[in-house]
């Protein structure tokens, strides 16, 4: 076995260290993003309007069960070619992580939503808030609370998530890692660094959202 | 000693920093029924578990048929990794437990067969045959083929009283087989024990059920804090209580 | 948008498509049949009573659950036969990584469900006399199998989804074969909406299982009305999107 190349890979710091920013920057963007329409999905499907409500299922069935490397494909190398639609790699892989991530993000909310006492809502309304009050107010503030893990899981899933953006050519960690790779040929090296990367940010990651989650407990 | 199916001398055994059973000595002749009462928490289930070795006494002798067993279960480490010779042991004391702990997955005569044939090797057959004679003993002949879930409580606990008797055992231990029921399903359950008890079957009934002590045990021991506080026939422990605190429960028990 | 969507070509190609298809069945079955077993050794290791198999088998959960299986997959194709000079096909680097991992997930699932049958249950078949393995062959391991067959089903669901990252490497799947199709006809479009298509459908009706076998093996009154398949599938697309998500 060979020794371990230790210089090439800090040589390749800079390089590493950029890509690992774009890696933080889609899964972030797409989070936000998907953080946004998710709420919107649920919303839909707690509406009490029945083609909403199977609009939003239908939505959350099919981008949840579809591979997130066959949406990639299928939008980029289809649809925009099909339809002729000008989009660069990094908008292709937003808009998809968007999409998927708002898919199970409206789930985490909704069972957030469910796990609230009925009678915190019943609490509300005999205050005679509006509805939409007793929702900003009430609902809203304890479901994400207790929806805090899942969403920090989430965006810990999307930054692994984003590796897949890599075949459409973007430079991210991943496809950065690729490309030393082929350049030095020292597979072993910049994979195994790829790797404890994502495992480092993920942990990272997971810290931080124990922390704030201690930070807003009642 | 002969008719003494059962010794156990100077029991001790403590959970963590819970001292729960004080050097009680307790003897059971054949074909006696003993009742076991007292109040909750104080003893009274950990002794019957470790008169079939389920809990592993701290100190002290379980003397079955002429033989300790409390060498053996410490000798052999866990209680539920059983040996032969425990096997053994648990063939001949049956036990019905409060919460019935009847097998979900098996029906009422397949729980009851399980034993017969995996610990004394009968056939099918024959498994089923004597499984569901017991079955119809416990009035449950049209019952055989129900999953536990779809029996009420009453019933499941007559199953589990059929799957303790299919053994033959030779001592029968009950650990508040009633506590758990609906107050309208009692009666058919403590009828059964009733019937054991006229039957002369060996006994040891720990319970909350005191009509059943009073008039179907041979003799009742009032437990407290680990130990046999007092002791004596139904009839002179109930209206003669010696003790101040067998006076205490009964008079609570009564009020 | 002048663009007529045009499905001829694939339809042309099915017999592609299918090969696709079956070779995405087989490395997802190959794949979950390894991490079955893997994932019942690594559920005995966690519930060991020696504390180094414990250790092992808890620490290889927590590493496998951190790993990202996309770099895991490169890692393993091309790192481990340059430093081991073991040469494996990208078939049995995709059965390896999704084995490996996914035994990770089903060691949690076993478990649980081990130890979710109560201790009350082995104690009762110890008090009729039955031996240690007895009392597991017969009363544990049967209500174990029951609660994990639903969540195990469920996690098919996800291993399938994942095959697609083996496409990377250049395993003959789902993936590959429509890129070859919509390179052989140009219609990149018409392929690729199919291929999402199939994936959902075997996912959803994979999952729909998971949760109509969740009902079936439930103890419950045998004269209760059951429900059908059909149904437990249209309440599932319908009404309530499967859960969990594993891995990316």
């Amino acid at each position: 076995m060979v020794e371990f190349q230790l210089d090439t890979v800090v040589a390749s710091g800079p390089r590493i260290m950029a890509a690992l920013g774009l890696t933080i920057y889609i899964s972030t963007v797409s989070m936000l993003f998907g953080l946004a329409v998710g709420l919107v999905v649920s919303l839909l499907r707690g509406s009490g309007f029945q083609p909403f409500r199977l609009l939003a299922v239908t939505y959350i069935s099919i981008f949840r069960g579809l591979p997130l490397i066959a949406f990639l494909i299928w939008l980029y190398f289809g649809v925009t070619v099909a339809f002729n639609i000008q989009l660069s790699p990094i908008t292709a892989g937003i808009v998809v992580l968007t999409i998927q991530s708002s898919a199970y993000l409206a789930e985490i909310y909704r069972s957030g939503m469910e796990a609230i006492p009925h009678t915190q809502r019943q609490a509300a309304v005999a205050l005679g808030l509006s509805p939409v009050r007793v929702f900003t107010d009430v609902q809203f503030p304890q479901a994400v609370r207790i929806a805090l893990p899942a969403i920090g899981n989430e965006y810990i899933g999307l930054v692994k998530g984003s590796a897949l953006v890599s075949v459409l050519g973007v430079a991210e960690l991943m496809r950065t890692s690729q490309q030393l790779v082929q350049f030095y040929q020292l597979p072993f090296e910049f994979f195994t660094t790829a790797a404890v990367l994502y495992v480092a940010v993920g942990v990272g990651l997971g810290r931080l959202f124990r922390i704030v989650e201690k930070r807003i407990r009642y | 000693m002969s008719g003494v199916v059962l010794e156990v001398n100077n029991l001790h055994k403590s959970f963590g920093s819970l001292h729960v059973l004080r050097g009680l000595n307790l003897t059971v002749r054949r074909g006696e029924t003993v009742a076991v009462i007292g109040p909750s928490g104080k003893g009274k289930s950990t002794l019957l578990r470790c008169i079939n070795l389920l809990e592993q006494p701290d100190e002290g002798q379980v003397i079955f048929e002429g033989t300790d067993y409390v060498p053996i279960a410490r000798r052999r480490g866990l209680p539920l990794r059983g040996n032969p010779q425990l096997r053994q042991l648990r063939t001949h004391i049956g036990i019905v437990f409060q919460q019935f702990n009847l097998f979900p997955h098996k029906t009422a005569v397949e729980n009851v067969m399980l034993a017969p044939m995996r610990v004394l090797g009968m056939s099918k057959n024959e498994a089923r045959e004597r499984s569901l004679e017991q079955l119809e003993h416990v009035g449950l002949k049209d019952k055989v083929d129900n999953h536990p879930q779809t029996l009420s409580g009453g019933q499941q606990q007559r199953v589990a009283i059929a799957r303790a008797l299919v053994m033959e055992p030779r001592l029968m231990l009950f650990d508040e087989i009633t506590a758990a029921l609906d107050p309208e399903l009692v009666g058919e359950v403590v009828e059964e024990m009733q019937r054991l008890a006229e039957g002369g079957m060996t006994m040891v009934v720990v319970t909350h059920h005191m009509s059943f002590a009073r008039h179907s045990s041979d003799r009742i021991l009032f437990v407290d804090d680990g130990d046999i506080v007092e002791e004596g026939e139904p009839d002179t422990l109930f209206n003669n209580p010696k003790e101040p605190r067998t006076q205490e429960f009964l008079a609570h028990l009564l009020s | 948008m002048g663009y007529t969507p045009d499905f001829e070509p694939v339809w042309r190609r099915a017999d592609l498509l299918l090969e696709g298809l079956a070779m995405t069945f087989v490395l997802a079955i190959v794949a979950m049949a390894c991490a079955i077993v893997l994932g019942l050794v690594i559920a005995v290791g966690q519930m060991s009573s020696v504390r180094v198999a414990r250790r092992l088998a808890t620490g290889y959960v927590q590493l496998a659950r951190g790993t990202p299986l996309y770099v895991y997959i490169f890692w393993v194709y091309y790192s481990l036969g340059s430093a081991t000079g073991i040469l494996l096909t990208p078939f049995q680097a995709g059965v390896f990584c999704l084995a490996t991992l996914y035994g990770a997930y089903l060691a949690e699932i076993d478990r649980g469900a081990l130890q979710s049958v109560q201790r009350e249950q082995r104690e009762a078949a110890v008090a009729l006399g039955l031996t240690a393995w007895q009392s597991f062959r017969d009363i544990v391991a049967p209500q174990a199998v029951r609660i994990a067959i639903p969540p195990t089903t469920n996690m098919f669901a996800m291993l399938f989804m994942d095959t697609s990252l083996v496409s990377a490497i250049g395993a003959l799947e789902l993936i590959r074969v429509a890129r070859i199709g919509s390179s052989e006809t140009f219609r990149p479009f018409e392929f690729y909406t199919v291929m999402g298509l199939i994936y959902v459908v075997v996912v959803l009706v994979v999952s729909a299982l998971s949760a109509w076998l969740e009902r079936v093996l439930r103890y419950e009154d045998p004269q209760a009305p059951q429900r059908s398949f059909r149904e437990a599938f249209l309440k599932r697309v319908l009404r309530k999107p499967f859960s969990a998500s594993t891995s990316r």
